[in-house]
């Protein structure tokens, strides 16, 4: 169900207030030219707000698209639009539902020209970790007189993920997890085939398996150890801080990934083995974003 | 709140600011205008550096009203509003840093416009008042932008589409809203509010007395003064209708109309006062239109209490002269209310007796000779006195006669004869008493009647206030068979034109004298006026034949402009809203009638917005449709989800319907991503059938 709203703006009570005036300077005269300009200038308030509607009216958000973000930086909307009214929608603003958000930074006016493919990037500052909630993002305008805002449900933005913050407060610890990790390329004899994970050498696939139409497969060698996986453990964070604890988790993670080093992660309750590649590192950014709040 | 704002906004809005001063430029003293220009050149040292801002605004300010205490100028008066206004609206202005100060800016500015629109008369007036509000339209669009989209032409294109699609809803507004009458101050003696009718002892002394001389009336019409505030009980009459009755007079020397010596001895007037609740009735032959009113009489120096012709019935501390005149026991010298009945159309009377007759037959010897003999000439065509009024309203409305605001002639003892024959132009008074002396001569007993006609209504009310400038002066005429009876001749004339044109014609009637003495010719035209009254003067025929050459597409917009704008009055509306079938005309009705009239063309432009649409994809349109039966099951395909994905959903969820549905979203994907346009119309045409027929299995 589409929800307009209108409201008066500031500048739309002083008008009122203006064409007070000029009623009480008409009726005090009985000048019937004042009444006219008077009636006129209600007229253009009234039509103000039909030219506000036609630069609502006829376009619409197909999609959205959001990348993950750490807490304290701004989630990107990346929202593709269809224009099919043949008009120009100009001076247009976003705002969500969510009010403490969208009050923190000045919203960039959003143009439309009729024509264009259009893809506008709607930005929401971060401060926690954690779920987002789904939250209905509105088209607002004021154009083209300042009069009145109108504003309408433009799309459902999803529920979006948070990360944690990455601040280190402390050095990677050099607990090994008992098990080094494989070193690829000092491999000697074929061990076995795995289920291909993201992340894996794509020089290990084993194409064969594929052209016969099974899933895609990884080769495993017995080799010489690589560098030893380590494990990121919540209790050896005992002296700082809850959060400090997340931060700093994320942080390893983080350093982890940008050294290629295979890491377990042991949280409260949850264990991770040791992994390395995209998708292990999202898991476990996904399992620090989650954790509860303090108590 | 933005902080910015273009530079084109700052220009625009001083040049509306200047516009509207444009017309009241004169009224600035010197001072005030030398003070204006210093805004204009420090702009950048002021919005540069606070300190100087605050500075210069506080000497400005300081000099500007040091120069109007100084000079003793009245606070409220027109001068001095507009000048402070002015400088205010510059200094602001000036130091406008933010986009709400500068709208604010751009909307006081075209109330001082308004203000200043009262120097300026007819259509200039209208034509200035909508660039105003143009302007000012443009200053707000100019602010908005602030990211410059648009240029000054597509500014100025935006605004004027604005205001042509406002016009309609303008028009509708100006005919239909309820239209109070001003000024304010008759609002506020209307609704009760505690203000004396008379302001000052002064104010007293302005009024109708015991004699009327030539121009007093017109004298009187140039004030505003109250005289009286009426409530109607129930709808109040047309104002053509009220006749206030003030001193009837008999006695006319030749200059001047007197009431008799002992006119304000009250036991005289009390011995022949018309007593009890049916005194008047009785006298009368015939009664239409009965009212009743209250009244609240200003101060003054009679006695007269200025009722509703004709009054009847009783009322405490006044009583009904012989003359049908209410007269209050005791001089008016403080504000008087009675209420009575009064019926507005009558004829009637005590029979005169041979001395009232003669009284009222009275031609003052060597006095306007050839109002006398054209009276007697009237008199002879016919006996009947119907006939010689008859012929006398004929004459009047042939003649081309016309009333002016402000006379010339002067109070000789032949100046009827100079209005009748020669000018044709005079006040009421002139007209009136010619009236009363024709048909004297002509043998019918005329009373000559002073008091008020109109008054302001107060719109959304049943108040009326009469004032001075209501003033008017009529006759009646005394018929065996029916008495007393009301001749007004100034609805046979026509009325006086407007200031300007007034100021020209006086002019034109100044150079006239001089004209005459160089050209013979136009002696001889005078002096052939002067035998035939029915004979238009010269000058009269020189401009009906400059407005017959004139009668083009401006004169009739002109005229059209005068009617339907400047002259449009809560009784035109009530007039035009009858005419278009409305029965009873209240401030309710109206307002209904506005509202229908906006809801309408909302209605309309809502239209045109759709319109103003592109088709949408028929593809997608029968997909949407389908969706919508879809999202009632709570088996929408959400914004984000792919078709196919949506499929293998319900294949999950709801297995009935997948057969269906896979049928339906391969079409549609087949139709949205093909490049293919063979036999694309059939397929659509398909694809649609396939939905329609889905949703009506659904």
């Amino acid at each position: 169900m589409m929800q307009w709203r209108i409201v008066p703006t500031a500048a739309g009570i002083g008008y009122l207030l203006m064409l007070l005036i000029l009623m009480l300077v008409a009726v005090n005269y009985s000048n019937n030219l004042i009444f006219t300009l008077c009636f006129l200038m209600t007229a253009t308030m009234l039509l103000s707000v039909w030219l506000s509607i036609r630069n609502l009216w006829g376009f619409r958000a197909t999609h959205v698209r959001v990348r993950p973000v750490h807490a304290g930086q701004d989630l990107a909307f990346e929202i593709a639009l269809n224009e099919h009214s043949g008009q120009h929608h100009l001076y247009l603003t976003l705002s969500s539902q969510d009010k403490q958000r969208s009050k923190t930074t000045l919203q960039p006016f959003y143009h439309l020209r009729s024509g264009q493919p259009f893809e506008w990037v709607y930005q929401q500052p971060t401060q926690q970790r954690g779920l987002h909630n789904p939250q209905r993002l509105n088209v607002d305008t004021v154009w083209p007189l300042g009069l009145f805002k109108l504003s309408r449900p433009l799309i459902e933005l999803p529920e979006t993920l948070v990360y944690p913050q990455a601040k280190s407060a402390q050095s990677i610890p050099e607990t090994t997890c008992g098990q080094a990790a494989h070193a690829h390329t000092e491999a000697e004899e074929l061990a076995g085939l795995r289920a291909y994970q993201p992340g894996d050498n794509p020089r290990r696939i084993n194409w064969r398996s594929l052209s016969k139409g099974q899933n895609l497969q990884v080769k495993e060698f017995d080799g010489a150890a690589g560098d030893p996986a380590i494990w990121l453990r919540w209790q050896d964070l005992h002296a700082i801080g809850y959060e400090a604890r997340i931060r700093t988790l994320c942080h390893h993670i983080l350093e982890c990934q940008k050294r290629g080093q295979e890491f377990g992660l042991l949280l409260p309750g949850i264990e991770l083995p040791p992994k390395r590649g995209g998708q292990h590192i999202s898991t476990c950014l996904k399992q620090l974003a989650l954790l509860p709040g303090e108590r | 709140m933005r902080q910015y704002f273009g530079d084109r906004s700052q220009r625009l809005c001083l040049g509306l600011w200047f516009l509207a001063l444009l017309p009241a430029i004169h009224q600035l003293a010197w001072v005030h205008l030398l003070l204006c220009l210093v805004p204009i050149a420090l702009y950048h040292t002021m919005r540069q550096r606070p300190f100087v801002r605050w500075a210069m605004m506080g000497t400005v300010l300081f000099i500007a009203i040091g120069w109007i205490v100084l000079n003793g100028q009245p606070w409220l008066s027109a001068q001095t509003i507009i000048s402070v206004l002015a400088l205010v609206l510059l200094l602001k202005w000036a130091e406008s840093r933010t986009a709400r100060e500068l709208r604010l800016s751009a909307m006081a500015s075209l109330v001082l416009a308004t203000l200043s629109s009262l120097y300026l008369y007819g259509l200039l007036a209208l034509a200035y008042l909508v660039s105003c509000g143009i302007l000012m339209l443009l200053c707000l669009l100019a602010i908005n932008d602030s990211e410059h989209q648009l240029s000054y032409r597509q500014l100025l294109k935006t605004t004027l589409n604005l205001s042509v699609l406002a016009l309609p809803v303008t028009v509708l507004l100006f005919v239909t809203v309820p239209r109070i009458q001003g000024p304010l101050w008759d609002i506020g003696l209307a609704i009760g509010l505690p203000i004396e009718l008379a302001i000052d002892q002064d104010a007293r002394d302005i009024g109708l007395k015991a004699t009327l001389k030539a121009g007093q009336v017109s004298r009187l019409k140039r004030s505003d003064a109250p005289v009286l505030v009426a409530e109607f009980s129930g709808a109040v009459p047309y104002k053509s209708r009220l006749y206030w009755r003030g001193p009837v007079f008999s006695d006319y020397d030749g200059i001047s109309w007197t009431l008799p010596d002992n006119w304000n001895n009250r036991g005289r007037l009390l011995r022949h006062s018309l007593r009890g609740p049916d005194a008047v009735l009785n006298v009368l032959t015939s009664k239409r239109d009965r009212v009743h009113y209250e009244a609240r009489v200003s101060p003054h120096s009679g006695r007269w209490l200025y009722s509703l012709d004709l009054p009847s019935g009783q009322t405490p501390e006044a009583f009904i002269s012989g003359d049908f005149q209410l007269l209050g026991i005791r001089k008016i010298s403080r504000e008087f209310k009675y209420d009575v009945d009064a019926w507005l159309e009558y004829s009637g009377g005590i029979p005169l007796s041979a001395e009232q007759r003669s009284a009222y037959l009275q031609y003052p010897a060597n006095s306007n000779p050839k109002l006398r003999a054209f009276g007697q000439q009237l008199a002879q065509s016919s006996p009947d006195p119907q006939d010689i009024l008859h012929q006398w309203r004929k004459t009047l409305v042939t003649g081309g006669y016309q009333l002016t605001e402000i006379t010339d002639i002067d109070s000789a003892r032949d100046n009827l004869d100079t209005f009748f024959f020669e000018r044709k132009t005079g006040g009421i008074e002139h007209l009136a008493s010619s009236t009363a002396l024709v048909l004297r001569a002509a043998g019918i007993p005329t009373r000559l009647i002073s008091g008020y006609r109109g008054g302001s209504l107060i719109a959304l009310t049943n108040f009326v206030v009469v004032k001075q400038e209501h003033a008017h002066v009529w006759v009646e005429i005394w018929t065996d068979e029916q008495g007393w009876q009301r001749v007004d001749a100034k609805d046979f004339v026509a009325p006086p034109e407007p200031e300007q044109r007034l100021a020209q014609s006086a002019a034109a009637v100044k150079a006239k004298p001089q004209e005459e003495a160089q050209t013979p010719n136009s002696s001889a035209a005078s002096s052939a006026s002067q035998s035939n009254p029915n004979a238009k003067k010269p000058a009269d025929s020189q401009t009906t034949k400059d407005r017959s050459s004139d009668k083009g597409w401006l004169s009739r917009l002109n005229l059209g402009f005068e009617t339907w704008m400047l002259n449009y009055n809560p009784d035109r509306q009530i007039e035009l809203m009858k005419k278009g079938g409305l029965r009873h005309v209240d401030w309710k009705n109206l307002a209904a009638l506005a509202v229908l009239g906006l809801i309408l063309l909302a209605l309309i432009y809502g239209l045109l917005l759709q319109i103003g649409q592109q088709k949408q994809d028929p593809v997608r349109r029968s997909f949407e449709q389908l969706n919508k039966q879809m999202r009632k099951r709570q088996l929408a395909c959400h914004a984000q989800e792919c078709p196919s994905q949506w499929l293998q959903r319900i294949a999950t969820s709801q297995p009935p319907f997948y057969p269906a549905l896979e049928q339906i979203v391969g079409q549609y994907m087949t139709l949205r991503y093909t490049t293919s346009t063979e036999l694309l119309p059939k397929r659509i045409q398909q694809f649609q059938r396939d939905v329609k027929r889905l949703i009506a299995m659904l």
